[in-house]
């Protein structure tokens, strides 16, 4: 029941933790929903994770090392320099790829085990946000200035608010589960 | 590469790829599977196969470093592969001698290149003797044999020759396109040992291990790229044990690692083309700790590995765009002078109207290295000496023009920076044309501005530069000629005046009156660009790739002979094609008003003397030019029609004069 519980929690910090970074709202150069926070919720939520999906424990330290980069963006940003290293963004775009396509699989795996029925979304989800990840990169490398990054941008959007949405959703899911018997 | 600074510019970028890749597959370790921990290696092989681009950079401006070490260490030697002024390039991946070496440069190069031959050699002979040995060991047993089939087919894989060698301690594959398998002849090896040679043989590991002795070949004075290349060897080694734990089950997976463990302290064929299950007792401890690794790696994760190999692709193997600083063209102390002018030979021009632009705003602003950068490279030299010239005498790096010039210039005109009028190609795909500066006035001997050079007052000059821009390392400006000076401002130099003929003149002669048409074409930088209409503020960087804005003056000068009591007018009619139709603009010319016009018609009333002139410009046509593409359509010709008081009399077709009025 305990455990339960702490998984509960966990769904719901990594939920928020989603909301902090994939939505931004900027009011002039400062960021109230800064990604770090919402990376180091999901970190938090790791160690719960794990004993329903061991592979969530591979996830802590590329959590840290993303938490560590998006601070140091932030406080750039909101002294107004802002960071332009390619060598670490390049390595944070990377461990981001694998971060959350391993993150919504681990969560994908726990919902198929309770029988929830966004499984197959987040496991959808995680495919889409990988290659959205994986093209909008490509095309700010090769194409900077089309109009097909905008489009990009928007379909983001879309995909992030969804993933918001049935983290959530798998959130409430759990916590109408009726306790299994002792 | 023909030189060692092509190698040094080529051999860090590969070893900055390594780096990014062994950071990552150190945080992916237990992450991703070893078929991504080897294959992501096929980044660096494309990176090692692809030559360094200067304009590019891999993660660090390297592109610049190596070209201002160059320029500084060059600047001494008289190098007969390079130049302090010879930008770095790369052009092929394998060491040239194109000449006798001169220099201490020079030889290091051919040392370099030396070195890359005696290393492939030597690869050749170890796997050559190891064939030749192989040739004279004798045929396994039929136990062996038998052993091998067996092993083969449980497994479904296909056997090779296989020899016994005696004093052999493990069993290897040797071979890129006959491979062979050698085993012990005094000992028969476990299946298990089979069964990863057998793997090798599969996955044609040999022919890969020799393409990566290759690639290591070309790097041989590189320590640290030969210590990734054991790297990707283990890598291999590791993809191979986990394809054995692949196929084994249970118990026969933890005597797999015990196995290997007991190979540790082995001694195992080295040679390109050979693959063995022992690879030195260091590498094989990272193999086991790969293996206790084995199941533990995530599942699912072949989509994820595949887009994590695209997103490296971009910045390590095809590079992006070399950033630079706009201060990295304005020197202050002579330190900076070596990287900018190594700024100026890497960054170059990439449109003409970025070379016109840059040149210009090298002149108005009196910085050689903004010059440099639109000029060919053979002006490098006297560009940076005239600048070392000035620190010696003002303590920074300054670029003064004649003084003659700069007189000219002084008094420019606030705002109004410059116009490229008349560009018009050559034979040989060059443009030339002439570069107007726009001034108040000329400084004379008395220092009176706003006065010609004799001191009469004027409403504006112009300082005319003939100019040729082609392509040489980018876009290059070359001044043709001496500057010229004319009393008036740059816009009255559109029609008609003494200074600058028509780019293009139609002309035609009637019974009835004279037409003529002169055309001009003015390029001026973008407005988007600036915050003026015309023109590009002075304090604005250079655009070394921006596109000109070009605007086409057409004028007509219509005399008429004596005849028509009222007025006289004309039509012109612009054909794209002198196949086409003249289609005449629809306006009737009957001088209901003392006179009006619209360019391309116009009329005006007679004078008391019976005369009549009439003359219009307008302007046509504007927007981005599409450089490099061509310059803008001009007509083919005109056709004029003539009105006495309102009437048709005569209908002319025109045609182009050169500057003596010859057809």
């Amino acid at each position: 029941m305990e455990q339960r519980e702490a998984l509960r929690a966990a769904v719901r910090r990594v939920a928020w933790g989603y909301l902090l970074i994939l939505v931004d709202i900027n009011l002039g150069t400062l960021n109230i929903l800064p990604n770090w926070l919402g990376y180091i919720l999901i970190v938090r939520s790791l160690a719960d994770l794990k004993k329903e999906s061991p592979s969530a424990g591979l996830l802590t330290p590329l959590g840290i090392l993303l938490a560590f980069w998006d601070g140091i963006c932030w406080i750039g940003e909101l002294f107004g320099a802002a960071v332009n290293w390619p060598l670490p963004q390049l390595l944070a775009t990377v461990i981001s790829l694998y971060f959350h396509f391993q993150l919504l699989t681990n969560l994908a795996d726990i919902a198929g085990r309770y029988g929830c029925p966004c499984e197959s979304k987040l496991r959808v989800l995680r495919t889409v946000q990988v290659v959205l990840l994986t093209v909008s990169y490509l095309a700010v490398c090769w194409l900077p200035e089309a109009t097909i990054l905008t489009v990009l941008m928007i379909i983001s959007l879309v995909v992030a608010v969804w993933i918001c949405m049935v983290l959530f959703s798998l959130h409430r899911f759990l916590a109408e589960l009726p306790e299994s018997p002792a | 590469m023909e030189s060692i600074w092509s190698f040094l510019l080529q051999t860090l970028s590969a070893s900055v790829t390594a780096a990014v890749l062994l950071l990552l597959k150190y945080l992916l370790q237990d992450k991703l599977s070893p078929r991504w921990q080897y294959g992501i290696w096929g980044i660096l092989a494309l990176r090692i196969l692809l030559p360094a681009v200067a304009s590019r950079q891999v993660l660090l401006p390297l592109p610049m470093w190596v070209e201002q070490m160059k320029s500084v260490v060059e600047a001494g030697l008289s190098s007969a592969y390079s130049g302090p002024y010879a930008p770095v390039a790369v052009g092929h991946v394998l060491p040239w001698i194109t000449d006798r070496p001169a220099s201490v440069t020079d030889w290091l190069f051919v040392i370099y290149a030396a070195g890359v031959a005696l290393t492939i050699l030597w690869y050749l002979f170890t796997y050559l003797r190891l064939r030749l040995l192989l040739r004279r060991g004798a045929p396994v047993s039929a136990a062996a044999e038998a052993q091998i089939a067996r092993v083969a087919e449980q497994y479904g894989l296909r056997a090779c020759r296989t020899v016994a060698v005696p004093g052999l301690d493990t069993a290897f594959v040797c071979g890129l396109f006959r491979p062979v398998l050698a085993v012990p002849a005094d000992a028969s090896p476990d299946d298990k040992v089979l069964l990863h040679e057998l793997l090798h043989l599969r996955y044609r590991d040999g022919l890969q291990n020799f393409l990566w002795c290759l690639l290591r070949s070309l790097h041989w004075c590189n320590p640290f790229l030969q210590y990734v290349f054991r790297r990707i060897g283990n890598d291999m080694e590791s993809l191979c044990d986990q394809r054995v734990l692949e196929r084994l089950e249970g118990e026969d997976r933890r005597e797999y690692g015990v196995m290997l463990l007991s190979a540790a302290s082995r001694r195992y064929a080295r040679a390109p083309g050979t693959t063995s299950i022992s690879n030195g007792g260091r590498q094989i401890a990272r193999r086991i700790e790969a293996i206790a690794r084995f199941k533990r790696y995530p599942a699912g994760m072949g989509l994820v590995s595949i887009c994590i190999a695209l997103v490296l692709l971009i910045p390590t193997v095809w590079g992006m765009e070399l950033s630079f600083d706009m201060e990295d063209f304005r020197p202050g102390p002579v330190s900076e002078l070596p990287r900018a002018m190594a700024a100026s030979r890497i960054h170059r021009c990439t449109t003409p109207g970025g070379a016109l632009d840059t040149y210009a705003k090298g002149l108005l602003l009196q910085n050689g290295v903004y010059i440099a950068a639109a000029s060919p490279l053979s002006k490098q030299a006297e560009l940076e000496a005239s600048m070392r010239r000035s620190v010696e005498e003002e303590s920074w790096v300054a670029y003064h023009l004649e003084p003659e010039q700069s007189d000219l210039l002084y008094y420019r005109e606030p705002g109004m920076s410059y116009e490229v009028i008349d560009l018009r190609e050559t034979e040989d795909g060059a443009l030339e044309g002439w570069l107007v500066f726009g001034v108040e006035g000329f400084r004379n001997d008395a220092g009176v501005s706003g006065a010609d050079q004799d001191g009469n007052p004027i409403s504006g000059g112009s300082v005319l530069i003939p100019v040729t821009v082609r392509q040489e390392n980018g876009w290059v400006v070359e001044e043709q000629g001496p500057w010229r000076t004319a009393n008036i401002p740059p816009s009255d130099l559109y029609g008609s005046n003494d200074v600058l003929p028509y780019e293009r003149t139609f002309t035609a002669e009637g019974e009835y009156g004279t037409i003529t048409v002169g055309e001009r074409t003015v390029y001026r930088v973008p407005a988007a660009a600036s915050s003026s209409i015309w023109g590009v503020k002075l304090d604005e960087t250079p655009f070394l790739s921006t596109s000109l804005e070009f605007v086409c003056w057409t004028y007509v000068n219509c005399t008429v002979a004596s005849g028509p009591t009222r007025t006289a007018g004309y039509q012109l009619a612009i054909l794209d094609d002198p196949n086409d139709e003249p289609v005449f603009p629809d306006v009737t010319v009957d001088g209901r008003h003392s006179s009006s016009g619209g360019g391309d018609w116009g009329y005006s009333q007679i004078n008391q003397d019976g005369s009549v002139s009439i003359t219009s410009g307008y302007g046509n046509g504007n927007g981005a030019d599409t450089f490099p593409g061509t310059l803008p359509d001009r007509p083919a010709g005109y056709v004029a029609r003539l009105f006495w008081d309102g009437e048709l009399v005569e209908e002319l077709e025109l045609k182009e004069v050169d500057s003596h009025g010859t057809t």
